[in-house]
C-alpha cells in the first residue's frame, strides 16, 4: 500500500492519507494526530450523502470531492470499492495536483482489485 | 433584494446550471434552474452532508467549512455556507463543467454577502 501511495506521501503540506471502505472502515492511514476510525466514519457519511443528493438530478456518479476548511483541505476520491482521502494544509497546498493523483490511482486500483 | 432575484443573478454567471439555498435542516428556501430542474429533494442529503463535514472539521480542530466542491460525471457541484443572524444556510450551485469553477467562485464571492442578507428577510 505504501508504495502505491508514494507519490501522494511526498506532496507538500500533507497532513494525513487514508484509504477506507465505502462503509467507513479504515484500511490504511498515514499521518499523525488523527483518529483513523473517526475520520473514516465521517468521510463515509459525507460521501454517502453527496452521492445520494445529486445522482437523482442526473449528474451521474460522484468523483473527487474537496472540502475546504479554514486551515485544511480534505479530498475524497472514490477508487474501486474504497475511498482515498487526502488531508492537506491549506496554507501549503491546494491538495494533490491532478498528475500526482493520476500517478497514484492506477497502482492503487490494481492493488485494491488484488491484481498487484 | 429578494432571494429569488439574487439566485437569478447567480444563474446568469456563465457555466451555472442551477442555484439554490438550503437551510441546516435541509429545507430548500429557494431554487432557480436554467433547465427547470426540480431542486426540492436535494435539501435533506445536503444537510446530512453538512453535518458530517462539520464533524470532520471538528476532528481536524476547525470550526468552519469554507467551501465544498464535488465533481460528478456530468458536471461539478459547489456548496458554500452562508451565515446569517447566527443561522446556517448553504448556497448550492450545479455547474456545466469543471473549467467554469474558477470563474463561478470568483463571481459568486461578490454575491455572497447579499445572499446571506436575503435569506433572513
Amino acid at each position: 500500500m505504501r508504495s502505491a501511495l508514494q507519490p501522494l506521501l511526498g506532496i507538500d503540506g500533507l497532513v494525513a492519507l487514508l484509504v477506507l471502505t465505502r462503509d467507513g472502515l479504515p484500511v490504511e492511514m498515514f499521518g499523525y494526530g488523527l483518529r483513523a476510525e473517526q475520520l473514516a466514519a465521517e468521510v463515509a457519511g459525507i460521501a454517502r450523502s453527496t452521492g445520494k443528493a445529486f445522482r437523482a438530478l442526473g449528474l451521474g456518479d460522484p468523483g473527487r470531492q474537496r472540502i475546504s476548511l479554514q486551515s485544511h483541505g480534505v479530498d475524497i476520491i472514490p477508487v474501486e470499492d474504497y475511498y482515498l482521502v487526502v488531508v492537506s494544509d491549506n496554507g501549503r497546498s491546494d491538495g494533490p495536483a491532478p498528475h500526482v493523483l493520476e500517478s497514484t490511482l492506477e497502482p492503487l486500483r490494481l492493488l485494491l482489485r488484488g491484481e498487484r | 433584494m429578494k432571494l429569488k432575484a439574487l439566485l437569478q443573478q447567480v444563474l446568469e454567471i456563465k457555466g451555472v446550471l442551477s442555484a439554490a439555498v438550503v437551510d441546516s435542516d435541509g429545507l430548500v428556501l429557494e431554487g432557480v434552474s436554467a433547465e427547470g430542474t426540480d431542486l426540492s429533494f436535494v435539501g435533506g442529503a445536503i444537510a446530512s452532508s453538512l453535518a458530517s463535514s462539520k464533524a470532520l472539521a471538528g476532528l481536524l480542530g476547525e470550526g468552519r467549512i469554507t467551501q465544498t466542491m464535488i465533481e460528478y460525471e456530468n458536471g461539478p457541484v459547489l456548496m458554500t455556507p452562508l451565515e446569517a443572524e447566527g443561522k446556517e444556510f448553504i448556497a448550492v450551485l450545479t455547474l456545466e463543467a469543471a473549467n467554469a469553477l474558477g470563474r463561478v467562485r470568483f463571481q459568486l464571492r461578490k454575491l455572497l454577502p447579499d445572499l446571506a442578507l436575503a435569506v433572513t428577510q
